[in-house]
């Protein structure tokens, strides 16, 4: 029998602590515990050679990711022209006199789900106040170009409490009836999944009506927000808040995780769009080779990998991880040429996507899928939430789905085949069961996506 | 005997102890990447319970924080969150030590099962807090730790004995087995 009440006492105190620290993380805390954890770093490295054991396995995994690249390459690019051709206006009349410069999502302002920071070709000439759409709905306008970081811009949606929009409704009368938008109604105010603008300021009493951009106002700034003139923000609603009539623009675009490619609009001054992206996913300088140290993870029901690199490599956190042309997760946590990746089937796994679906013609933008585990025959399980469709506007395709990354996180490409699925049909909540490009379960060398380099005048 | 052990030897043996409790998680993982079936043991965690049984009291704080290393270096959890799970598990082993005696089959069969129990599904619940869930799932980590916890408890019973045996890892016991 043992007499240790006093420690005992005080392992106790401390598992507190140790406790409230796990569930709340401190950085600094977090921090010095990854340098106490310095021996299961060196731990890492003994266990390397079991992954010899499978060696002939990994390699003919690999032979037939490099084998199938080529063909795997030119797909994913054809998937993305159909992308940005469906980014743009279909209308020849909102084609007309303007040009269009395609730029993709990069990631929400962490602290203002209203801002989007989308890239686009450094020097392309995007000033701010360009309008941004998507095919023929309006979007946001360009709010500041960054000077830290080349290529990049921040866009205030039309969903911005700030963000005031000039526009008209075509009700059918012969002179069109004023009104300003901007912000929501109400930020729980929705029609099914759809937002509803804020409306106000009408020149008349309107009733419903398709809104469309009309800009007013003088100089530069304004002509340059009057190259939307034409664009779609929604249908108008009126609705009833205690008892008067309050107006609302039903939006016809998904803002919350529909938003993967843009089109800045703007004069002869813009430069347009090229069949690819400013950031392409098979540029070979924006990639590095990294070393799995175990193809395994003793955490049930995980699948995370360490992985190792050189020390110089510009791998931030979410960088995507891919074998050839296929996708196989992303980087949880980067330092010093180490990182802890999330693969295909880890529950902290989450990223944008898009489906090419048999015979339907244009690619299908899903949002955000949610990685939530492996089924017993190794499919990867993934959670995603289908929009409803909308009225007047064909149902959305279902059916057997060829799924690529899309734009919308930082460090993830646009174009990397993540596998295929049955696409289930309705709205709402699906578990899609993707039959993965590659099975990365015994893989022990994979490429890690490099950030961009720092433009030349930016600041430290 | 302790006083009569070497601050070398003991050094050898906890330099020793992780090894070995590096080998069996990285065996372990490669058995949870190829297995379909939950049933798979921590024997991490039951290689220290066996060492726990014929340790000192005060030698929990070390065993706790090597096995927490050694499953850091084969999984991506933060290691915070395993050093407090395995102080936690073995903690508990340590208190069932007061009433049963672990070295003996019953004892460490039952440590195990708590001890990995309380582990696996401290590791859900603390990965569901950090991830930003709205509610802690006590009752999904339970039922997740289930599985293991039976199986660690049916490799305490039956390799208990071979892990006690493992080479190098005398020094650490506090009195002759």
């Amino acid at each position: 029998m043992l007499s240790w009440s006093g420690p005992r006492t005080v392992v106790l105190a401390g598992l507190c602590v140790l406790a409230a620290l796990s569930l709340h993380p401190f950085p600094p805390v977090e921090r010095a515990c990854e340098l106490l954890f310095v021996p299961a770093r060196w731990a890492r490295e003994l266990l390397r050679p079991w992954g010899w054991l499978a060696a002939g396995e990994v390699r003919a995994a690999l032979d037939a990711a490099a084998a199938a690249f080529e063909t795997e390459r030119a797909q994913a690019r054809a998937l993305l022209a159909a992308q940005i051709e469906s980014a743009l206006p279909a209308d020849p009349a909102l084609r007309a006199g303007r040009s269009f410069l395609v730029a993709e999502v990069l990631e929400r302002d962490p602290t203002d789900p209203d801002l989007l920071r989308v890239r686009f070709p450094p020097g392309a000439g995007v000033e701010a106040d360009m309008p941004v759409v998507l095919g023929e709905a309006y979007v946001g306008r360009v709010r500041a170009v960054d000077d830290r970081r080349a290529g990049e811009g921040l866009v205030e949606l039309v969903t911005d409490a700030g963000l005031r929009v000039g526009a008209v409704v075509l009700d059918g009368a012969p002179e069109p009836a004023a009104l300003v938008v901007g912000g929501l109604v109400d930020p729980r105010a929705r029609r099914g999944q759809a937002l509803l603008l804020g409306a106000r300021h009408e020149s008349r009493p309107v009733v419903g009506g398709a809104v469309v951009v009309r800009e007013i106002g003088d100089g530069p700034r304004a002509a340059r927000r009057a190259a939307a003139d034409g664009f779609r923000l929604g249908e108008l609603r009126v609705l009833a808040e205690r008892g008067r009539p309050v107006l609302g623009v039903e939006a016809p675009l998904e803002f919350r995780h529909g938003l993967s490619l843009v089109a800045i609009v703007g004069g002869p001054e813009l430069a347009t769009a090229g069949p690819l992206l400013a950031d392409d996913a098979y540029e070979d300088a924006r990639w590095t080779a990294a070393r799995v140290a175990l193809a395994g993870d003793s955490s049930p029901r995980r699948r995370t990998r360490h992985l190792s690199f050189p020390r110089a490599s510009r791998v931030e956190d979410g960088a995507a991880v891919a074998v050839g042309a296929r996708f196989v997760g992303r980087v949880l946590q980067a330092a010093d040429g180490r990182a802890v990746a999330a693969w295909l089937g880890d529950p902290a796994l989450a990223f944008r996507a898009a489906a090419l679906v048999e015979g339907a013609g244009e690619p299908l933008h899903l949002g955000r899928l949610i990685s939530i585990g492996l089924a017993a025959d190794g499919a990867v399980l993934l959670e995603w939430t289908a929009r409803e469709d909308r009225a007047g506007v064909a149902p959305r395709p279902a059916g057997r789905a060829r799924i690529a990354t899309s734009s919308g996180d930082r460090g993830v490409p646009a174009g990397l085949w993540v596998g295929t699925c049955d696409l289930p049909a309705g709205p709402g909540r699906h578990i899609l069961r993707v039959v993965p490009a590659e099975d990365a379960a015994g893989l022990l060398r994979a490429r890690v996506r490099l950030a961009p380099e720092p433009h030349p005048e930016a600041g430290p | 005997m302790r006083p009569a052990r070497r601050g070398g030897q003991r050094l050898l043996g906890w330099v020793l102890f992780f090894v070995w409790a590096v080998s069996l998680s990285g065996l372990q993982a490669l058995v949870w990447r190829d297995a379909a079936s939950a049933f798979v043991p921590d024997a991490a965690l039951v290689l220290a319970v066996v060492v726990l049984a014929r340790a000192e009291a005060s030698d929990l704080v070390p065993l706790a924080f090597l096995t927490a290393c050694a499953r850091a270096a084969t999984s991506g959890e933060a290691p915070l969150v395993l050093v407090t799970g395995a102080l936690g598990a073995l903690f508990a082993a340590l208190l069932l030590r007061g009433v049963l005696e672990l070295s003996g089959a019953l004892g460490r069969t039952i440590a195990a099962l708590v001890a990995v129990f309380s582990f696996e599904a401290w590791i859900v619940l603390a990965r569901g807090a950090r991830a930003g869930a709205a509610t802690l799932d006590a009752a999904g980590a339970a039922a997740s730790a289930i599985p293991i916890a039976l199986a660690s408890a049916l490799a305490a019973l039956l390799l208990g004995p071979l892990l006690a045996r493992l080479p190098g890892l005398t020094p650490l016991w506090s009195r002759s087995w």
